[in-house]
């Protein structure tokens, strides 16, 4: 909004307002009014449009002051008195433009717009009924009814009382119908206004409720028949009544200041970069500490929580949604109080200065779930792995390992029979024999290799032991007796068994020892030497271990240096 | 010499059934599993039961555990466990206790016959009899301090021998040596690896398996809390053989 705009604004009203105070000073004879009472009217007229022009002014994007500039005008202009019959009877149709105004701005207030599609329809509805009835009141009305001295409508082309009579009625009958409609709107909407909504709308409603109770005196001393409008009472009163524009005015003021909330909430965002953390300042800035954040996932096609857990945002009567978008891509969703609603200005702000934030934030949760997949994925890798070890092995022990072992039995049976007979035969056996024997202790060295019986059956130290029993070197051996989980242990076995492979290979070691240590909810298993260091912790063997360790979210560490030996450390969670 | 087997594999089972019948064994009953075997030999105690360590319903050492509850039932039943693997685990659990009557083979072994019965005619009267290449791999074992290296290389010879669970008999026709010259060398490897002297010629089997199996690598098997100690400074030496 321009300058000039709102200075021409200002320039407006005041006219109107010196036009109208003129017309009651010296034109205001012809009606019967109390004169210093219309001259109130005015000022507070001028109040409204006042304190419209500074809500306008201080929120330009908020209705909410115009609407209080536009309720000012057409008051002031049901306060113009001329006594030409012309401008008289126009003044008196263009008056009822109050009612669709005064409606708008109760249901308006503080957002700027009505909240619900119903309430919009309402309002819209009364503006189109004034256009359509105020030809309609204007061809039938009779304007000097009003008051002695008042001039008659010149545009009235039905002369009967009966006609207009009625048509007041109906007029009538509308309006108490507006009125009560508005009256159930408006309790609703105090009844389910968020926070934000509430810190608006208290000052209004106490200076309402106070205007209300400084007329109960008035009323009564009224019906008595004194008129106390002149005394203290009514000018008491008569404040009261002026407060009501103010009241607006810091309602619109307070929700600036939720505003500002937006801007804390830019500054916060900027510091906030875990998921979780997005959500706690979004809920500070809608405070709603209830607020639930989802963000939604396009390859799997659903919410899930900044956890990365799956969540499905439902709207229902406790709890609203809004899905939040940048460059038209759903982001996220806030599942929020409902009250919220009523400042739909506050949300987009909220969503708009959150996007990029969200996004990445989104990004984040969108990977820790898939992370949390890849690990599963991983760790079932290994364990499948393991799983078709055993079967292997158990597959070479019942299959091949017992059908040789069966033919070195026919053979000695086969033996057994030719034993008077030829000699030449006899060593042919012998050697097929000999042959079916090596194949077989073969197969052992394999099978065993594959999967170590003795690890299933008996446990990680005495495999360990066997397999120090076959190292090139003197190993000491640290090993508490105790049984771990299946894919702890087997995985613990490799890295012990792999480890001494590299130390025969590469260390040129004297000796060696092997720890397996079970403390605060983890597994250590360290294995040195004082070989001429140097291993390669990239290479097949090590960076296999690695993966296979890591694959039960453990963690490999080889530390070697040339000439001062080697230790490879894997630590493995094992609750 | 009346014998019972026990074995999954039925191939195998058949075989040595029919190479045990051809020499003169009586075989009087077969099982699959286990329990099968508990059964037959409690409806009819053999001289010996013959049993694969891995049977039906684990896989595991259902004949280890058959075994030892054969030798709680029926002390005069000889137990020998075949194996496709030989561990000293298995080896220890077996000689346990009373280690007498029983005895623990590679598989491999059943087709040496003239070997196997033997092994079926010592257990049968009261011998142990430990698979020879286990021994052989616990003696062989790289230990640091090796505490055989105080042995004489004829004292090593003897304590394979004892290990395997030769009596002092079979050890001296053996060597080729009188049963006086091997009794002397028990007594020098005893004191020696400081063993328990007067342990009869079945304990014994067990003494020094245990302490090949103990010195053949240096084991700590402490408290876990002992344990996070000694890890916690093994950077810094602490676990370093002396």
């Amino acid at each position: 909004m321009s300058r000039r705009l709102l200075v021409a604004s200002a320039m407006a009203a005041l006219l109107l307002v010196a036009v109208a105070t003129t017309l009651i000073l010296w034109a205001h004879g012809f009606k019967e009014t109390d004169r210093a009472q219309e001259l109130g009217e005015v000022v507070l007229d001028a109040v409204w449009i006042a304190t419209g022009l500074v809500a306008w002014q201080r929120r330009p994007g908020n209705r909410v002051g115009l609407l209080m500039m536009a309720a000012g005008v057409a008051d002031l202009v049901s306060h113009l008195y001329w006594s030409a019959p012309v401008a008289y009877a126009l003044v008196s149709v263009l008056s009822g433009l109050q009612i669709p105004i005064f409606v708008h701005l109760f249901l308006a207030f503080p957002s700027g717009r009505p909240t619900t599609r119903f309430e919009r329809r309402f309002v819209a509805s009364l503006y189109c009924a004034w256009i359509a009835l105020a030809p309609v009141a204007l061809l039938l009305a009779d304007t000097s009814d009003d008051c002695e001295r008042c001039p008659s409508n010149p545009f009235r082309v039905v002369d009967s009382d009966a006609v207009a009579s009625a048509f007041g009625t109906v007029a009538s009958v509308l309006a108490a119908g507006v009125l009560v409609i508005t009256v159930v709107l408006l309790v609703r909407k105090v009844r389910r206004a968020g926070t934000a909504t509430r810190r608006a709308m208290g000052p209004v409603l106490l200076a309402i409720t106070i205007a209300a109770v400084s007329l109960v005196p008035l009323v009564v001393a009224e019906s008595v028949g004194s008129d106390l409008s002149d005394t203290t009472v009514g000018l008491i009163s008569f404040l009261a009544w002026c407060a009501i524009p103010v009241a607006f005015l810091v309602g619109v003021l307070r929700t600036r200041l939720q505003r500002s909330a937006v801007a804390d909430l830019v500054v916060e965002l900027g510091a906030a970069s875990r998921p979780d953390e997005v959500r706690d300042a979004i809920a500070r800035a809608l405070r709603d500490p209830s607020l639930e954040l989802a963000f939604w996932l396009p390859a799997n096609e659903r919410y899930v929580d900044p956890a990365g857990r799956p969540l499905d945002p439902t709207s229902d009567g406790a709890r609203a949604v809004t899905v939040l978008e940048n460059d038209e891509r759903r982001v996220a969703a806030l599942v929020h109080d409902p009250a919220l609603l009523d400042e739909p200005e506050l949300l987009e702000a909220v969503g708009a200065a959150a996007s990029l934030t969200l996004e990445n934030a989104r990004l984040q949760a969108e990977l820790s779930a898939q992370l949390t997949e890849v690990r599963a994925s991983r760790a079932r890798i290994v364990e499948a792995g393991d799983a078709e070890r055993r079967r292997l092995e158990r597959d070479l022990h019942d299959g091949a390992q017992q059908r040789l072992l069966g033919v070195r039995l026919a053979l000695q049976l086969a033996r057994g029979r030719i034993a008077d007979g030829d000699g030449s035969v006899d060593d042919l056996l012998t050697e097929a024999d000999a042959e079916v024997g090596d194949a077989l202790e073969e197969l052992r060295a394999l099978a065993r290799g594959i999967h170590p019986a003795i690890l299933t059956d008996e446990g990680l130290a005495p495999a360990i032991a066997a397999l120090a029993r076959r190292a090139s070197v003197p190993i000491e051996l640290n090993i508490a007796p105790e049984r771990l989980p299946e894919p702890v242990e087997a995985t613990a076995y490799f890295v012990a068994s792999e480890a001494l492979a590299n130390v025969a290979k590469h260390a040129r070691a004297s000796r060696a020892t092997i720890g397996v240590a079970r403390t605060n909810g983890r597994v250590a298993i360290e294995v040195t030497d004082d070989g001429v260091g140097g291993a390669d912790a990239e290479g097949t063997g090590l960076r296999g271990l690695r993966d296979r360790v890591e694959a039960l979210d453990g963690q490999l560490e080889v530390e070697t240096q040339a000439g001062a030996g080697t230790r490879v450390t894997a630590v493995i969670p094992c609750a | 010499m009346r014998v019972i087997l026990a074995d999954d594999a039925v191939l195998v089972r058949e075989g040595i059934a029919r190479l045990l019948a051809e020499h003169g064994v009586e075989v009087v009953g077969q099982a699959d599993t286990g329990e099968q075997l508990v059964e037959l030999v409690a409806a009819d105690p053999p001289d010996v039961a013959v049993i694969d360590i891995r049977m039906p319903p684990t896989f595991t050492n259902e004949g280890l555990l058959a075994a030892q509850a054969i030798r709680d039932a029926f002390p005069r039943v000889g137990t020998v466990v075949l194996s496709q693997y030989v561990d000293i685990e298995y080896a220890l659990k077996l000689v346990t206790g009373t280690s007498e009557r029983v005895g623990y083979l590679l598989k491999d072994r059943v087709t040496d016959l003239k070997e196997f019965l033997d092994v079926l005619q010592r257990v049968a009267t009261g011998g142990t009899v430990v698979e020879p290449s286990l021994v052989a791999e616990l003696v062989a074992a790289p230990a640091a301090p090796d505490p055989l290296g105080e042995l004489t290389a004829r004292e090593r010879e003897v304590l394979v021998l004892i290990a395997e669970g030769k009596t002092d008999r079979g050890i001296a026709n053996e060597l080729f040596v009188t049963r006086k010259t091997v009794e002397a060398h028990v007594r020098s490897i005893l004191r020696k690896l400081d063993l328990p002297a007067d342990a009869g010629e079945n304990r014994r089997v067990h003494a020094v398996l245990a302490f090949l199996a103990a010195n053949g690598s240096t084991i700590h098997l402490g408290r876990p809390s002992d344990d996070e100690d000694r890890y916690g400074h093994a950077g810094h030496g602490a676990t370093r053989s002396v």
